[in-house]
């Protein structure tokens, strides 16, 4: 029984003894977070209990997760994050299941991280226009274990993105576009799940506005320009920027105006558009312009509506005032500045007749004639600041006896305030001994030298027009009569020593130099009439260098047919001629504009229903001044000083006490193309029912010079 | 000789205009380029000649010949009318002289 007992007791079946427990890892790549893994290992136990084993279970401790499986290795999933565990193994059979082995070593569970917590914002200032930003800021989620090796921002719409450590910025966002952005993170088992942020709008600087138009005016220019999209943000002001010198204005809307510019410099303006996040980039350049010193247009009656004057001369200096001088009983030197006050300083007494006058911008010089006796002549010099005298002198001839004679006629000053005075005087009592000199005055009054040209009277001989180089070189008109008619143009140099008179002519029957001016580079431009055909005058320009020799001539006429006569000229700094004419058929006068190389430029006239002659000209920068005199109409005869735009742009009537306007403007066929205009030429009248007026011609004229015209001799000094 | 430049507007019968009018319209404009439409560059062409002093050459608007504006002129016969007529006379259109002749 005991054997029995014994035998039975050996082949008794039972539960599987204990494995024994190996070693725990922890599995951690690309596990969810809170699901986390072990594995592990263990050796199966020699005690089957008589039975196979069907299973192995692992638990892990804490939190009793579970695994089971047929053999060794076994893993244990579910395990939280970052949590350590043990692990026992249990071996299981028919019976029932083992003890449990010993623990396992003990292992930290790891996981990919938690989904983060994240807030967005918008980044705005300083973004370029459809370049904005956003910061992503996470602020929340557990490592699951290991640490965070990065994060992931990706864009909703647009999927612009970014990765890296919090906060992370994500660019090429859009202006004025809602975003949210889904953002993992990221460790070494691997990405969590994403979490999507708040929205944002992106904002940025406002687009580049878009360029208009610059207009230049007095040391300032007007911008406009159309703003374009904002940027998500109100623009607060917009702001141009010169080029060059970046000189810069701004304002709210368009347009800009930029002060603090240079007069005479070309300039052109970007703009920028600004809002709270700052400075779009540049509009395009605007169009060059150039801001000059303002200019008013005006005509200025010189004296009293009833005053009766003679010669009119006006200057300009560099702040824009004007002074004008004039023959007339109550007239002399005035001053006329922009806002128009006007000032007389009166010259000698009423018994003198003013008979030349000539300004730069310190002087005004003028030569008048005693009237109640024919030998005694004066020169004046006045400061045009402020109309005193600098000096004067008197001048007589030599000779005393019946019928002495000495009459200033013209009178030059230049650049360097010299003085050079035509004039003639009798010599002896001779009645053809009336000859005409020039004499030349430095700037204190101090005679430099006499000219007796030779140019006696008695054969209908006359010096005319004097103009000065900028080495003193003296260029003159001279005219006779007889022996035969000769108009010649004579150069003195800078001591009156007689350089050389040549004529000038194109073969036609009358081309008589009229005035003349001298250019920068010492060539002389003058200006002639000319008849080409019948009832057809022309006003010629001829320029010549410093030795005489033709460099191009041309001609102009008014409608082909009228009589057209060359009055004052005067040159500007670019060496552009302004040519005054006269139309005597029309009562209309006028002034053509032509270039260095002789290319009419512009033409523009003026009328009124007295005939308004030029009796002088001078430019500045921006005007041309005219010394105009009216003879007869509703006025009167009077000098007046017409200011109007050197570039021709202004036109218009300029309207006067007693109804007298005058008419400004541009050559218009179209206003005279019809009524009848009545015509005077040749001393006979027409009229016509189709009239067309102030056309240019360019005729085909050969100039000849001649070396012996005019029959001078070497000068001889006259005595004053 | 200079070549002259002169310019016409077909559209609105404005006749002359010169190289400055044509800057004035647009300031980048330089001699030589073609006008700012509508403007067209009128060409020379042969004047008449006229030696009959009862008689003018009268300038008309430009025509167009050969896809080309060239100056047109005319000749139209002088009307006598009295000078008293019309309110003028010769010495109103003369000049004031500085000759020696008026002052000696």
């Amino acid at each position: 029984m005991a054997l029995l007992v014994g035998v039975a007791a050996a082949s008794a079946k039972s539960v599987p003894g204990a494995p024994t427990i190996g070693t725990a890892t922890d599995v951690g790549t690309g596990r969810a977070y809170n699901n986390g893994a072990a594995t592990v290992t263990f050796t199966a136990p020699t005690n089957t209990g008589k039975m196979p084993i069907t299973g192995y279970t692992v638990t892990s401790s804490p939190g009793g997760f579970t695994g089971t499986g047929a053999s060794s290795p076994i893993t244990v999933a579910g395990l939280q994050s970052n949590t350590a565990y043990t692990f026992t193994v249990t071996a299981t059979n028919a019976i029932g299941t083992s003890a449990a082995s010993a623990a396992s070593n003990s292992i930290t569970a790891t996981t990919v991280p938690q989904a983060p917590s994240v807030s967005a914002a918008d980044v705005g200032t300083s973004r370029p226009f459809n370049n904005g930003a956003a910061t992503v800021t996470i602020t929340g989620g557990a490592t699951g274990g290991k640490s965070i090796t990065s994060y992931s921002a990706t864009s909703s719409p647009g999927s612009f993105s970014s990765s890296g450590s919090s906060p992370l910025t994500v660019t090429g966002l859009a202006s004025s576009t809602s975003y949210t952005f889904s953002v993992t993170a990221t460790n070494a088992n691997g990405t969590s799940t994403a979490t999507t942020s708040n929205s944002i709008t992106a904002t940025t600087v406002p687009q580049a506005p878009t360029i208009g138009t610059a207009t230049a005016g007095n040391a300032q220019a007007t911008v406009t320009f159309t703003t374009n999209a904002t940027g998500g943000k109100t623009i607060t002001t917009n702001t141009a920027t010169s080029s060059p010198s970046s000189i810069t204005g701004s304002s709210a809307s368009s347009p800009i105006t930029v002060t603090g510019l240079s007069n005479g410099t070309a300039y052109t303006f970007t703009v920028t558009s600004t809002n709270a996040n700052g400075t779009s980039t540049a509009s395009a350049a605007s169009n060059s312009v150039t801001p000059v010193v303002p200019v008013t247009y005006w005509m200025q009656r010189y004296g009293a509506a009833t005053l009766s004057g003679n010669y009119i001369s006006v200057t300009a200096d560099s702040s824009g005032n004007t002074y004008g001088v004039a023959d007339g009983n109550l007239s002399g030197v005035s001053s006329q500045s922009d806002s128009p006050s006007f000032r007389y300083a009166y010259i000698g007494t009423q018994s003198t007749i003013r008979q030349g006058i000539s300004s730069n911008a310190t002087y005004t010089a003028i030569v008048s004639n005693n009237a109640s006796s024919n030998s005694q002549g004066f020169v004046t010099v006045f400061n045009n600041s402020n109309g005193s005298v600098a000096w004067q002198r008197s001048i007589t001839g030599t000779y005393t006896g019946a019928g002495a004679t000495t009459r200033m006629n013209g009178v030059v000053i230049d650049a360097s305030n010299n003085v050079y005075v035509r004039g003639v005087t009798r010599q002896s009592s001779s009645t053809a001994s009336f000859y005409h000199w020039l004499a030349k005055y430095d700037s204190s009054g101090t005679l430099q030298w006499n000219s007796n040209l030779n140019v006696n009277t008695s054969n209908g001989g006359a010096l005319l027009g004097t103009a000065v180089d900028s080495s003193g070189n003296v260029y003159l008109i001279a005219t006779r009569t007889s022996p035969s008619t000769t108009n010649a143009i004579i150069k003195l140099n800078s001591s009156g020593a007689f350089q050389w008179a040549n004529n000038y002519s194109n073969g036609s029957t009358a081309f008589p130099p009229r005035t003349l001016v001298c250019d920068s580079s010492g060539n002389v431009i003058f200006s002639a009439g000319v008849g080409l055909q019948i009832n057809t005058y022309q006003l010629c320009l001829v320029k010549i260098d410093s030795s005489g020799t033709v460099t191009w001539s041309n001609a102009t006429d008014v409608n082909g047919n009228q009589v057209l006569t060359p009055y004052s000229m005067t040159i500007d700094s670019s060496n552009n001629t302004y040519s005054a004419y006269v139309d005597q058929s029309s009562a209309d006068n006028g002034y053509l504009k032509h270039n260095s190389s002789g290319t009419l430029l512009l033409q523009r006239y003026w009328s009124s229903g007295a005939a308004l002659y030029a009796q002088n000209m001078t430019t500045d920068a921006n005007a041309l001044y005219a010394g105009l005199l009216s003879f007869g109409g509703s006025a009167g005869s009077n000098p007046y000083i017409f200011k109007v735009p050197i570039d021709g742009s202004k036109t218009g009537s300029y309207s006067f006490t007693g109804g007298f306007t005058v008419n400004y403007g541009a050559p218009s066929y179209a206003t005279r193309s019809t009524g009848t205009v009545t015509a005077q030429g040749n001393g006979g009248s027409f009229s016509m029912s189709t009239y067309t007026v102030f056309t240019s011609a360019s005729s085909s004229l050969t100039y000849t010079s001649y070396s012996t015209m005019f029959n001078v001799s070497a000068p001889t000094q006259v005595t004053l | 000789m200079t070549k002259q430049f002169q310019f016409y507007n077909p559209e609105t019968g404005v006749y002359p205009r010169f190289p400055g009018d044509m800057m004035l319209i647009d300031s980048t404009w330089q001699i030589g380029d073609t006008p700012p439409a509508p403007w067209v560059e009128v060409h020379e062409s042969n004047r008449p000649e006229n030696n009959d002093e009862n008689k003018v050459v009268i300038e008309v608007l430009p025509t167009l010949i050969d896809g080309q504006w060239v100056r047109t002129f005319e000749i139209h016969a002088i009307q006598s009318i009295p000078t008293s007529a019309v309110g003028l006379s010769p010495a109103s259109f003369q000049p004031p002289s500085i000759q020696a002749s008026d002052v000696v």
